[in-house]
């Protein structure tokens, strides 16, 4: 009989935990933020998922979410990734990509646009759960206030 | 009985449309096609001369014709300014007609010297008409390039005119930063050299036009030029099978005040590109030319900035791609 009730208990307890956790579970519209940000941004172009695998290797079965956006005039630094991760794995690959595109950027624009090095140079890398976000702008710090409130 | 008539009809019809057209066409390669390179050409000065002719058709057997000699005369394609003013000139041959519109602007230097920017700075030439779809074309090839060649990408992600063809630019990048492997290319989550990448894309085909940022950071052009060979070399090596179609570097713009130093390096690297090609037999389209304007300059309609393109200047490259292929089909050598 304390057996029965010890596993009783003991699957209410993970049931409990578990139902806590995915209270827990970090949620973003990121759509909504993307919107946000274009308010902030140049005119910017969306990469199709094809183009996600081309130039920054994100393969679509690494997130259930990603906008991926950069700037239309080819010779501004902007860019933004708002991605939702599958799962850990998935984040850490994602998180290396972003570093190989940082470094991309300071290539292309180091020794020929100094203006532009400077808004890579600042770019940085914000995380909230699953939730990633790569942002090169001149308005990096607002952006990233912005992703981190919009985490709920 | 009335099924039978009507399968008859429509085999009848269609060997009278397909017979039609391939005589037509069996005629045309018996006879040869004609191609001009142009369908406008505005002289700066009197004096100018230019072969436009580049078909298979036997140039002295074309009915060549101006309607104003005294304005632009022609013989056997070759035009020659001799006054002010426009023109149609024609060719005729077998059925065939093409024409383009000439003209010239000035009796000499002071003269075109006192016209306004909006003649001046207007591209010489426009490329013939093609009727080729581009996106066959463009299918499974990737253009190389630097940043004028990356904003091209970004054109295309917003018009689809191309069918998405895989880009492999780099905004400042250098052909001697590709050769010592100092600028790698980022390809589906690799960072790959210029030739690894093109490999890896599985491309058959690739349009290249490099150069551009050697001009500005290398002294001299004899060095971008042995630079150049080196890099085609690793490309050929690593991928014997993908035809490489060299192109010609564009002008740079400048107010026509300015200096046109980097200009005429320009010049002498596409000189000895036309040269290089033609001693290969690597495959050259000649872009710059449909970018000058009447100082050599880049025309001022395509200009973004000082050295790169706009999208007008996009689409027209394009065009000229795909004009440059039509007549390799035309002249049966399509690669």
């Amino acid at each position: 009989m304390k057996k029965i009730i010890a596993v009783i208990l003991l699957l209410t307890m993970v049931i409990g935990i578990s139902a806590c956790s995915r209270d827990k579970e970090v949620q973003m519209d990121l759509d909504a933020l993307y919107a946000q940000f274009l308010e902030k941004l140049p005119a910017m172009i969306q990469l199709s998922e094809a183009d996600m695998l081309d130039y920054i290797g994100l393969d679509a079965t690494s997130f259930d979410q990603a906008i991926v956006a950069i700037s239309l005039d080819g010779l501004l630094a902007d860019e933004v990734w708002l991605v939702r991760a599958k799962d850990q794995n998935a984040l850490s690959q994602i998180r290396e990509l972003a570093k190989m595109r940082i470094q991309y950027k300071t290539e292309e624009t180091e020794n020929y646009l100094p203006e532009q090095y400077a808004v890579v140079k600042q770019g940085l890398m914000a995380e909230k759960g699953l939730y990633f976000a790569l942002l090169v702008s001149p308005e990096v710090m607002t952006l990233k206030t912005e992703f981190e409130s919009a985490a709920k | 009985m009335k099924r039978r008539w009507i399968g008859l009809s429509v085999g009848m019809l269609l060997i009278v449309l397909l017979g039609g057209y391939s005589s037509v066409s069996a005629e045309q390669m018996e006879c040869g096609k004609i191609y001009l390179n142009v369908s406008r050409i505005d002289f700066s000065i009197v004096g100018e001369s230019e072969n436009i002719y580049e078909g298979t058709a036997p140039v002295d057997q074309i009915q060549w014709k101006s309607e104003d000699p005294t304005v632009v005369s022609v013989e056997n394609g070759v035009l020659m300014a001799n006054g002010v003013g426009k023109t149609i000139v024609s060719a005729d041959y077998h059925g065939q007609h093409w024409q383009c519109e000439a003209g010239c602007l000035a009796n000499s230097l002071e003269d075109l010297a006192a016209l306004p920017d909006s003649i001046v700075l207007a591209p010489k030439r426009i490329p013939c008409k093609t009727y080729y779809d581009p996106i066959p074309i463009f299918k499974n090839s990737a253009l190389v390039g630097d940043s004028i060649t990356n904003m091209w990408k970004n054109h295309e992600r917003e018009t689809n005119q191309l069918g998405h063809p895989l880009f492999l630019a780099k905004v400042g990048v250098s052909l001697t930063e590709f050769n010592t492997g100092n600028r790698l290319l980022s390809l589906r989550g690799k960072s790959l050299s210029l030739w690894d990448a093109i490999e890896e894309s599985g491309v058959d085909r690739i349009f290249m036009m490099l150069g551009q940022n050697d001009v500005t950071r290398v002294e001299n052009v004899a060095v971008i030029c042995q630079t150049y060979q080196e890099v085609v070399g690793k490309i050929r090596e690593k991928n014997p099978n993908v035809v490489i179609y060299l192109e010609t570097i564009t002008p740079e713009f400048h107010h026509r005040w300015q200096s046109n130093a980097r200009n005429e390096k320009i010049n002498e690297f596409n000189r000895w590109l036309r040269e290089y090609a033609a001693e290969e037999g690597t495959p050259l389209i000649d872009v710059a030319k449909y970018y000058e304007n009447h100082l050599g300059y880049m025309a001022n309609e395509y200009a973004w900035g000082d050295i790169h393109i706009n999208n007008p200047g996009c689409d027209m490259w394009g065009e000229i791609i795909a004009a440059y292929l039509e007549l390799k089909e035309i002249r049966s050598e399509v690669l």
